[in-house]
């Protein structure tokens, strides 16, 4: 499944990245503590998180995570645009929370780890 | 102060929107940032930084829009804020808000409703505030270069 | 807490300044600042603010005005009403230990704002911003953004009583253009000066703590 597959099946909103939409999405990670994605996140994860701030896209790049969807119609600050466009890296947003989102995600067969 | 308005140094005009918390403190921040390049004193900067600040803060909260100027003399900054808002029934009222007592501090500081009027006053070397109920505010203070270092500031002009 | 019996208990742990941070709010700061003026300590006034990435951070001021002029920007993007069941009264205090009043806003709550932005008007209200408990992970500037972004113009960082100075200086080794403070982050009376930072300024003031901060003119933070 892809990055792209996920935006069709809810609907999400393409902020950042739209030309990196083709990776292959492993596993998913939920969170909003920064320092906990960095240490629990894997590479491929799509990761699912209501912060906004430009520190997103340094840990989703580090940690070459597949893209970041904010929940709960949150929308990304604008040096956080800037900086996902500079890296390539897919922001999406849903108007579903993070659990509803999350939830679905897992139905489509994302499972926790990657 | 009218003849020196022909000396101006720099104009420079920001747009406040009412209501945009999100922003607040940038305005003041930007005027901060071309004091600091022009070089004026720490003292100067501290004391306009704290003004525009509160005139700011009271644009978002009390009104729907807002311009604040900035000129620069070579003996005085002048900021000038106009905004379309409720505007003060009582500016003298306003003015007096006090700190004259410790009782009325804590209510100052506490219920949060001051504009930070006296804080403007305390921080400049003149204020001017007029204002229309219902319809706006005009606000303008000046911080005074005297005993400053005229050799430092400024500045290509143009802004 | 009382203005009193925390300036007597301050005193009795040998330190001679303090600063009365509430969360989200400094409508107690005066009456602590009166007790502290006549019991002989300098109390300053600040808070410590929850920023939108539930980041908190410390703001010390010189004066109340600028202070309360945060305090009102605080207040226009704190969402929400305590609920004294959960989270206790949230008692206005004057500096005769009198009840005054009763604060109704969530100050456990986050604000709207993004961490840069507090920063940025501490500065311009010419105050201290300095990062708390770094070393924790709930609530802190590493804790919630994973790392500190560069760029940002801090004052300095603290650590919490529960990490050692040995330990801040090796796990923070990237931080080092920091100053590292350790302050008690007291919520009771017991926990005062349980944490302290020794300066070398001219004066107890704020500014004084920021030249420290910086290691300007010969001000500094001492090695305890």
């Amino acid at each position: 499944m892809t990055v792209s597959d996920i935006v069709k099946s809810f609907g999400l909103k393409i902020r950042a990245g739209k030309n990196r939409l083709d990776e292959e999405v492993r596993g998913g990670y939920t969170g909003d503590l920064l320092s906990d994605v960095i240490a629990h996140s894997r590479k491929g994860n799509i990761w699912v998180t209501i912060q906004t701030h430009p520190n997103i896209v340094a840990v989703a790049t580090m940690k070459e995570l597949a893209g970041i969807i904010l929940t709960g119609g949150r929308e990304p600050d604008s040096e956080t645009l800037r900086k996902a466009e500079e890296e390539g890296m897919p922001i999406l947003v849903s108007s579903l929370l993070a659990f509803e989102l999350t939830g679905k995600l897992y139905q489509m067969g994302i499972s926790g780890m990657g | 102060m009218s003849g020196a308005e022909n000396n101006i140094h720099l104009h420079e005009m920001f747009h406040i929107a009412g209501g945009n918390f999100t922003n607040a403190g940038s305005i003041s921040s930007q005027v901060k940032k071309i004091l600091k390049e022009a070089g004026f004193s720490s003292r100067v900067i501290r004391r306009t930084s704290i003004a525009t600040f509160e005139a700011e803060m009271n644009v978002i909260c009390y009104a729907s829009r807002g311009n604040l100027s900035l000129f620069i003399t070579p003996d005085f900054l002048k900021i000038v804020v106009e905004d379309e808002g409720i505007g003060i029934p009582d500016v003298d009222l306003a003015m007096q808000e006090g700190y004259s007592t410790a009782s009325e501090r804590i209510h100052e500081l506490g219920f949060g409703a001051g504009m930070g009027l006296s804080n403007i006053k305390n921080n400049t070397d003149g204020m001017i505030l007029t204002s229309k109920f219902g319809q706006g505010t005009h606000l303008e203070f000046l911080i005074s270069l005297e005993g400053e270092d005229k050799s430092v500031p400024l500045l290509n002009a143009g802004g | 807490m009382r203005p009193r019996a925390l300036v007597n208990q301050a005193k009795a742990r040998g330190l001679d300044m303090i600063a009365i941070c509430d969360h989200n709010s400094a409508e107690n700061t005066a009456a602590f600042i009166s007790a502290g003026d006549a019991g002989g300590l300098k109390v300053l006034p600040g808070m410590e603010v929850t920023s939108k990435e539930e980041i908190h951070l410390i703001a010390l001021f010189d004066a109340q005005e600028n202070c309360a002029a945060l305090q009102n920007l605080i207040y226009q993007n704190l969402p929400g009403e305590n609920v004294e069941e959960v989270f206790g009264p949230q008692t206005v205090v004057n500096e005769r230990d009198e009840a005054v009043g009763v604060n109704r806003r969530m100050l456990i709550g986050a604000t709207l704002l993004p961490f840069e932005q507090i920063v940025s008007v501490i500065h311009s209200l010419e105050g201290v911003a300095i990062a708390s408990h770094i070393d924790r992970q709930a609530f802190s500037l590493v804790g919630q953004l994973g790392f500190i972004p560069e760029g940002i113009p801090l004052d300095g960082l603290e650590i919490s009583p529960r990490t050692s100075k040995e330990e801040a200086k090796s796990r923070f080794h990237s931080y080092q253009h920091y100053s590292f403070v350790w302050f008690s982050d007291a919520h009771c009376l017991e926990d005062i000066g349980k944490s302290t930072t020794p300066f070398l300024l001219k004066e107890t003031t704020s500014k004084e703590v920021k030249m420290a901060l910086h290691g300007e003119e010969g001000r500094r933070v001492m090695e305890a």
